[in-house]
Parts: C-alpha cells; sequence; structure tokens
C-alpha cells in the first residue's frame, strides 16, 4: 500500500499522522518545516536568564529589539517572545491580502500551536449539533489526546461545560493571585454564578507529573519565553513521536504547492518546491491529507482546482472567535510581590451562560507575573518614574481576561485565490465582515465580565479593555465544512473531500461551527479521528 | 560603543535617562545595547526629529530631574515623541536585566493607607513636574521652530 501523504506538521497532522502510524500504513509528511532552535539555558529559570545570560537583552527583546513595543504602535497588550519568531516566519512563495481580518500563519515544525498557551476544552454536545457527529462518536478521541499530550486540570464548576474526558493530571500549582481569586469565588459563587458565570481550574496541555519521558513542570517561570522542559505540550512532540516509526518519513524545506488530478477527478500528485533551490518535483499520491492549517490547505485546494478547470472558486464561511482582552487590578493583590516561580500562562477559566448552550462565552484568566512590563507600565498616564513607582505596587495585582465569542460561517466572510503569472506568484484573498449582532454580544459580555471581577474585588481601568482584530485568535475554520449532503466544497463527516474522493482535511477547514472555546484540543481528537475510522 | 560624537551623544543620553529611570549609572551593556538600538534604526534619529522633539530631548538630556519634567510633558503632550521612544526602549533594555529589573518592578509591601499617600504624593509631584516642564519646553519648541536648528549631533 502506498503511503499516505500528509501536508503539514501542525496539531491536526501530527495527530492524524500517530493515529494512521499506529495502525501500520506508512505516511510521507511534507513540510516548510522551519526548525525551533535549540533552547537557550535549558535548565534555568527566568530570574537566571535575566541574571545569567551573557546578553539577555538580546533574548528578551530580539537581535532587532523586535519585542519592544513603542507608544506609537498599536499593539496588544503582549507580543510573542523573539524565541517563537521562527513559528510566524513565512515563505517567499505564500501571498496574501486581507480585508477585514488580520491573520497568522505558520510554516514551523508544529505549526501555530509551537505559540499557543496550552488551553484545552473539549467540545459539549451543544457545540457539536451542528457537526455530523456526536459528542459520544468524538469522546474517546479526546480521551486518546489527553493521554497522548497530557492535560492537568480539575472536576469543578467549569464542568457544566465542559465534559470531563479520562487521562486529567492532577492541576498544576496556582501562584498567589490565581489562589486569591479563585477563594474569593469560592466565598462569593452564589452571587457570580447569578450572572450566570462559573469558574474553575483552566485545564492546560502541562503536565503535573513526569510522563511519557516529559518531566512535569518544574515552575521555572520561563513559559511565556518558550518552555524549556516540554512540560507545556507542543505538536513537535508528537512530530518526534511520529519519528520513531520506520513507516513515516518527513521531508521538511518543501513548499506544496498544488495536487494534480486524473481524468477521474482523483489526485495523482502533490507539485512541491524545494525552498533552497526552487527545484520542482512531483510526489505520487494515493491518499492525500491536508493539515496545514486552514488557509493554507485551503490555497492548496483553490490552486489545484484552478490549475485542473481554470476555474477561481470563491470558498464561504471563514470563521475566527472574537476575542477581547480585559485587564484588571485586583485590589487584594496590591503592594504585594510576585513570584515569577511559578506557572505563567492562565490558571483560572470562567464560562458565561449566554441564551443558548452554543453561544457560551469563554474566558481565561492569566496573572501578570513575568511579562515585559514596558508596554504596560507606558500606558500609565504619568511620567515613566511615577508610572513605575505605582506599577511596582500594582503589578502583582495584575491580571487579564482573554475572553472568546463563539462564531458561524456566513457567505460575506471568502477565501479566493488571485491567479499568479509567470512574474508573480498566486495570492490568497481573505475578507471579514463581522456580523451586525457582534458589538452587542461583545459588549453583553464585556459588562457581565466586569460584574464578576467586582464580585472578586477587582477593577477594571477604563479605556484599556481591547477588542483584538479578527484574526488574533487564530482559530480559523470553516471554508470546505462537513455536510452530510454530498454536494461540491464540503466534506464528509470524515474530512473526506465530495471533490476529490483521495482528498482528506483534516484541520479546521471543515468544522461548520466555531464554538468559543480554544479550537486546538478538538482540531487533535478529531483528526485522530478520521484516522482511526478511514485508514 | 564607537568614539564618535554621535556614540558620545547617545553615551551620555543613556547615562541621564538611567539616572532618571532607576538612580544608577548606566553599566557597559546598557549601553552597548542603547547603541545598538539606535543603530538599528528602532527609535528614529535626531536628524528626523521635529521640533518638539529636539526641545524635549534638549530639556532632558541636561540631567534625571529635567528627563522626568520632560516625559511628563512629553506622555500628557506628544506620547509619539522621540524622548518617549528612547525612554521606553531603555526601560525595556533595563528590565532584560536581573539587576536592574530588580530595581524596577519591587514591590514595598506596607499599610494600604501609606501606599495611597505615596501614591497620591507621586501624581501631585507629577502634576508640579508638568506645569513647570511646560514652562521651559513651550518656549524651546516655539525657539527650534522658528530657528530650525538641529540639536546634538
Amino acid at each position: 500500500m502506498k503511503p499516505i501523504v500528509v501536508v503539514g506538521s501542525g496539531a491536526s497532522a501530527v495527530h492524524f499522522t500517530l493515529s494512521a502510524l499506529q495502525k501500520g500504513r506508512d505516511v510521507l509528511m511534507l513540510d516548510v518545516g522551519h526548525a525551533r532552535p535549540d533552547p537557550v539555558m535549558p535548565g534555568g529559570t527566568f530570574a537566571e536568564l535575566k541574571d545569567r545570560l551573557a546578553d539577555p537583552v538580546r533574548y528578551f527583546l530580539g537581535d532587532n529589539f523586535e519585542a519592544v513595543l513603542f507608544p506609537t504602535t498599536k499593539a496588544e497588550y503582549y507580543g510573542f517572545p523573539p524565541s517563537k519568531t521562527y513559528v510566524f516566519s513565512g515563505v517567499p512563495q505564500f501571498h496574501w491580502r486581507a480585508t477585514g481580518f488580520a491573520p497568522l500563519f505558520s510554516f514551523a515544525q508544529g505549526g501555530l500551536a509551537e505559540a499557543w498557551t496550552g488551553g484545552v476544552y473539549p467540545l459539549n454536545e451543544a457545540e457539536l449539533a451542528a457537526f455530523p457527529f456526536s459528542y459520544a462518536e468524538l469522546s474517546p478521541y479526546y480521551d486518546l489526546i489527553a493521554k497522548r499530550i497530557g492535560i492537568s486540570g480539575a472536576v469543578d464548576d467549569l464542568a457544566r461545560f465542559m465534559p470531563v474526558h479520562q487521562h486529567l493530571m492532577p492541576p498544576l500549582n496556582l501562584d498567589e493571585h490565581s489562589q486569591v481569586l479563585l477563594r474569593r469565588y469560592e466565598r462569593r459563587r452564589e452571587s457570580v454564578n447569578r450572572l450566570g458565570c462559573y469558574m474553575g481550574r483552566s485545564r492546560v496541555a502541562t503536565i503535573s507529573r513526569d510522563e511519557n519521558g516529559r518531566k512535569a513542570c518544574e515552575y521555572s517561570g520561563r513559559c511565556l519565553w518558550g518552555c524549556p522542559s516540554q512540560s507545556l505540550y507542543t505538536p513537535a512532540i508528537t512530530l518526534e513521536a511520529c519519528r520513531q516509526f520506520p513507516g513515516f518519513r518527513y521531508t521538511s524545506g518543501v513548499y506544496v504547492r498544488y495536487f494534480k488530478v486524473d481524468r477521474g477527478g482523483r489526485v495523482r500528485a502533490v507539485v512541491t518546491e524545494a525552498l533552497s533551490n526552487g527545484a520542482i518535483e512531483e510526489v505520487p499520491v494515493d491518499t492525500l491529507v491536508l493539515g496545514a492549517g486552514t488557509f493554507a490547505s485551503c490555497r492548496i485546494f483553490l490552486e489545484s482546482v484552478f490549475r485542473a478547470t481554470g476555474e477561481l472558486v470563491t470558498l464561504d464561511g471563514l470563521m475566527d472567535n472574537q476575542q477581547i482582552l480585559m485587564p484588571f487590578v485586583n485590589l487584594e493583590m496590591l503592594r504585594r510581590r510576585y513570584d515569577p516561580a511559578t506557572y505563567q500562562y492562565h490558571q483560572v477559566g470562567l464560562g458565561l451562560e449566554a441564551g443558548a448552550a452554543d453561544q457560551y462565552v469563554h474566558g481565561q484568566i492569566t496573572t501578570l507575573k513575568t511579562a515585559l512590563i514596558h508596554p504596560i507600565v507606558q500606558r500609565v498616564p504619568f511620567d515613566l518614574k511615577t508610572s513605575l513607582a505605582i506599577f511596582r505596587n500594582v503589578h502583582a495585582a495584575l491580571g487579564i481576561v482573554n475572553i472568546n465569542l463563539h462564531d458561524r460561517r456566513r457567505p460575506t466572510n471568502t477565501v479566493v485565490l488571485e491567479p499568479g503569472s509567470t512574474a508573480t506568484e498566486p495570492r490568497l484573498l481573505i475578507h471579514y465582515q463581522v456580523d451586525t449582532e457582534e458589538a452587542e454580544r461583545a459588549r453583553r459580555a464585556m459588562n457581565r465580565i466586569k460584574r464578576v471581577l467586582w464580585e472578586l474585588n477587582c477593577v477594571v481601568p477604563p479605556g484599556m479593555t481591547h477588542v483584538r482584530p479578527i484574526g488574533a485568535s487564530v482559530h480559523y475554520s470553516g471554508l470546505l465544512p462537513m455536510s452530510e449532503k454530498q454536494v461540491p466544497r464540503t466534506t464528509s463527516k470524515f474530512g473526506q473531500s465530495h471533490d476529490f474522493e483521495n482528498l482528506f482535511f483534516v484541520d479546521g477547514t471543515t468544522f461548520p461551527f466555531l464554538p468559543a472555546k480554544n479550537l486546538t484540543f478538538t482540531l487533535m481528537a478529531n483528526a485522530a479521528r478520521v484516522a482511526d475510522c478511514i485508514f | 560603543m564607537g568614539d564618535t560624537p554621535r556614540h558620545n551623544v547617545l553615551a551620555a543620553e543613556c547615562q541621564v535617562f538611567c539616572r532618571y529611570l532607576v538612580e544608577r549609572d548606566a553599566p557597559d551593556d546598557i549601553l552597548a545595547a542603547y547603541d545598538r538600538a539606535h543603530e538599528k534604526g528602532v527609535v528614529g534619529s535626531d536628524g528626523t526629529a521635529t521640533a518638539l522633539d529636539r526641545a524635549l530631548l534638549r530639556v532632558a538630556r541636561t540631567g534625571p530631574i529635567l528627563a522626568r519634567a520632560a516625559d511628563a510633558f512629553a506622555v500628557t503632550f506628544a506620547k509619539p515623541s522621540l524622548l518617549r521612544k528612547k525612554l521606553v526602549l531603555l526601560l525595556a533594555i533595563l528590565e532584560s536585566r536581573g539587576s536592574t529589573a530588580a530595581i524596577l518592578d519591587t514591590a514595598t509591601p506596607g499599610p494600604r493607607v501609606v501606599e495611597v499617600a505615596v501614591a497620591g504624593l507621586h501624581v501631585a509631584r507629577f502634576v508640579v513636574t508638568l506645569c513647570l516642564a511646560s514652562l521651559l519646553i513651550v518656549p524651546l519648541r516655539i525657539w527650534y521652530r522658528v530657528v530650525d536648528r538641529p540639536c546634538g549631533t
């Protein structure tokens, strides 16, 4: 049997691949695959990086000081550290233009989840109602993925929104601020619940005990800068697991341009371009699986259709979660010292009931500890010396709620290919128009969360809540949705294209609805499900 | 750092700003990082400075007290100014190093009423500083606009 050809090495692709390999199939993975640099000072803590590195400025701010946020930049409260720049490095062949959308792309080994914050939340029956399979069909794969990647968390009030899967490890140690928040929630539970809000421990893909050769979180405080010990899961870990199989071949440094089809409408080859020398190669295909991320997978599809038929297809239904960042100050934490030797990403989650169960609003609370302070200090309306005098006694009290809203497929949100010429590369054109009701949904969610925070003894500084541009959540999905009807530009419940029978999509391309929860856990589970059910 | 007039101005500027922010002289690695950032054009240069930029830098480079005054003016009336960018750059450099990060960012535990009183004093000082800064900077800005003389090298 010929190997399955998989494009991409992100969260979806690697879990599809591992499942296929475990079933005895051979897999050829084609990937651009920018490699992660070796971790700097692997055994060191965050504090030791600042004290012992020869050039900590270069480490924290970058060779070109790209991590410095200046007053003129309309940037977010936090950016990606220089050590994760490789995750977002592009390729010369990939061109795009977007209106109403601010996309991020990754061609790294492991994909975008190499820079994720590890939130893993299974969808429930209501959220899967638009999908052509049930929670019962997906549940075993949540269990499988939890066993593979290691998830820590608790069974608490958030379980009303999130099914409890198997292999949940004990939760990580809480930092002081997160402890204070949850203690206050315990005391004010009734008032908070009356607002339709429930809180609990985040479920995170960070292991709290040694597992499968990976060490448990050592609380080095380096999470934001890249976990040096692989305690925080990233898909590159599963890529490494795939490499242990003799039937797995990983080819990096290649850009998949398009696939060719035979007269019967079956994919017969992919055309690749070597990044090193531009050499073009045709790789024969019996089964092609696209797991390169929604935009990259769809670009391959669109260019292939154009080359095969001359048709410029418009795909619609693009989705992404609207995200809102709401900073707050916890009055109980003023004048305390933060401890950098703690887990840095979100440890507290919240959920808002919002009408229909599939309109749930999801929140993750990150308490500020080792993130760079200059982006925040410069926003305080005093000279820097005064701002610092105030800030240092407020730092440990700072937190941020990352609020996610759901999205639905709408015909106004499209992707189409602008074909290239002999002189120019093809370009992906992305258009997104915000739903007219989105602003009202966001306003209601923000108001409720402000009231929740007030119950928790936290205040939201006026004017600092930030609605992120659409595209910032990087939960792209929906362009070739699963459908029980065999119509063009859709797939089966197993991601099998209704246009080309030996073509499969295992990433977010096929999702018919985007709930408010972080998508990655479900992407991984779905990809494993496809491999298990079809191959 | 090199020994050209530009480097000397930057070094002197960095020293003043460092004394302003952390009340310490800037060690060699801070000076080098500050200079490197300017070499890379991260904050722009005196050559592209507006009249207000020149006025602010002229005042700020005089010493830590006037640096604070100029900063107070800039944060109120000229957030995107070259001075603010330089100060934010230096703040970012200082927070990347253990010893200076500790100076910037260590809380002083104590009674809340003391904290509120101290914060109030800081804000009051800011207001007074801002008023005094305006008396200096506004005329200087007019001077630079009229005469259009570059400051520094």
